[in-house]
């Protein structure tokens, strides 16, 4: 019997109600995901791609427990996100879009300590998962600098380290890469890959860089104005992709 | 416990690498009591004073001391939110697995452990250097200060959860931080107030708070008397807790709902 499926995504939609002082037609409400299923298993690596305000974002925060969404349901290592919150979001490692998590005035490693207690991790624990990851994220020299002197690709890895140090078993990332040069890009890419083989993680990761979705999801969920359009891999999707990303709405795409 | 050290580590970590605002907030308590200081000098010996059995100075002092801790336990949780709203590691914090409820608690022991460490300061510093008469009844006093502090956490949690959703506004802070100073007798008692004010002030637990805090601090007040401001304040309690709890799990889930979670 195949394992059951780390995520499992049933008919999600979300509508951001329009705030209470709009007037008129402003005030229908905005739709950001309709309709949206899909399953993860452990061990694979699926990529959401689609042009801006395709839901991409929205559909990581309502995993994250950070969302609710307006119908439908979603599970986590058989967790489900609204009802069995908040140990639902114990499972789960995220990186969503402009994480400025580290705080800025500490070391690298008083932030992980920190973020390792609020996972309930022991001191040994957290000291040891500190450790093993900075050497697999070659890390182990920030791990003594503030935040605040670390470059984008530095900080990166930093909120990497956080992510995966209560060993999640469902990692989401919201265009991790985003601000990095190529080969900082390609590194950290190499290192997700070899941190999900090794520990059988089910991970989600938003991306507008096709090439990196090529070379590293296992799975690509395309979303396009909310709609699940078209889910396999990635040669299957990408005849959609290529034909949404060309439309005139969309605005970026490398 | 360990996750309340962690977040009072990290907060005094992070207290420690402004060093510079250690100083200031010393040199900021040291002119408070001189003004003070002098400021009795002018009052000089005030009858109405002869209930609290203390001089002005005495009075003021631990008025100041009291009000400066319960204004920080009722402004420091919506500070705490908003600091963390702007430097956009709010989400970060409440993507752990762990309720809304702890999450904000937790953020706001460092500043209140920092806010009765200064108050505490102040007054030993005004017994010390400038003669302020103090007669502390330390289990009285101890215990009375438990009972105060319980409906201003509450009422600190209900403007954290204003701040959850409205972001910049605080109302409660303001509107009661107001009050408290002018009804409540901090730096002048609330007997000088007309009537109707005084019946006023009656209902806000700031001045149960102080009037109990001075009697166990200016004249060794014993527990059968502070009894009742104890009932009084735990009331409050009652009333204020569950509905901060409640405020705060309809805050979160607005903005689950709306999506306003990551807005600075």
């Amino acid at each position: 019997m195949a394992a059951l499926p780390e995520v499992e995504v049933l008919g999600i939609s979300k509508s951001y109600p329009p705030p209470l002082w709009r007037l008129g037609s402003q005030r229908a409400p905005r739709v950001a995901l309709d309709d949206v299923s899909f399953t993860v298993r452990s061990g694979e690596l699926v990529a959401l791609i689609g042009p801006n305000g395709a839901g991409k974002s929205t559909l990581l925060r309502i995993l994250a427990g950070l969302l609710l969404p307006s119908r439908g349901s979603a599970r986590v290592a058989q967790l489900d996100v609204v009802r069995d919150r908040p140990k639902s979001r114990r499972v789960i490692g995220a990186a969503l879009s402009e994480d400025r998590g580290l705080s800025p005035r500490l070391t690298v490693k008083q932030n992980l300590e920190f973020y390792a207690a609020l996972y309930g991790l022991t001191r040994p624990q957290a000291l040891q998962g500190i450790a093993e990851l900075a050497e697999r994220f070659e890390a182990t020299a920030l791990l003594r600098r503030e935040v605040r002197t670390l470059s984008t690709g530095e900080r990166a890895r930093a909120v990497l380290i956080r992510v995966l140090l209560h060993r999640p078993r469902v990692v989401l990332l919201d265009e991790i890469t985003r601000s990095l040069d190529p080969g900082a890009a390609a590194r950290l890419r190499r290192q997700i890959l070899a941190e999900v083989a090794g520990r059988g993680a089910a991970v989600l990761f938003a991306s507008h860089d096709l090439a990196e979705v090529q070379a590293i999801a296992s799975g690509v969920l395309l979303l396009d104005q909310g709609h699940a359009a078209r889910f396999g891999s990635f040669a299957q999707v990408r005849p959609d992709a290529e034909r949404i990303f060309a439309s005139p709405t969309s605005e970026t795409v490398r | 416990m360990r996750l309340a050290w962690a977040f009072v580590r990290r907060d005094l970590l992070i207290a420690a690498s402004y060093r510079a605002n250690f100083v200031f907030a010393l040199a900021g308590g040291v002119v408070t009591v001189t003004a003070f200081y002098f400021l009795a000098k002018l009052v000089g010996p005030a009858p109405v004073l002869r209930r609290y059995g203390a001089d002005y100075f005495s009075f003021a002092l631990l008025g100041l001391a009291i009000a400066s801790c319960l204004r920080t336990l009722q402004a420091t949780f919506a500070q705490r939110v908003r600091e963390f709203q702007i430097d956009g590691s709010l989400e970060v914090l409440l993507a752990a697995p762990l309720s809304t409820f702890r999450i904000i608690g937790y953020l706001a022991i460092y500043p209140v452990l920092a806010a009765i460490l200064k108050a505490v300061g102040l007054v030993v510093l005004g017994a010390m250097a400038f003669g302020a008469h103090l007669k502390i009844n330390p289990l009285g006093f101890s215990a009375t200060l438990v009972f105060a502090l319980l409906p201003f956490a509450a009422l600190g949690l209900l403007s954290a959860a204003v701040v959850l959703i409205f972001k910049r506004s605080d109302p409660i802070t303001y509107l009661l931080d107001t009050a408290n100073y002018i009804l409540c007798g901090v730096i002048y008692p609330v007997e000088v107030l007309p009537a109707p004010l005084q019946s006023l002030a009656k209902l806000l637990p700031a001045t149960h708070a102080l009037t109990a805090l001075r009697a166990a601090g200016l004249s060794d007040a014993g527990i059968p008397s502070l009894l009742p401001a104890w009932g009084i304040l735990a009331a409050f309690a009652a009333f204020l807790w569950p509905t901060a709890a409640v405020a705060l799990a309809a805050a979160r889930r607005h903005l689950e709902r709306t999506g306003t979670l990551p807005h600075g």
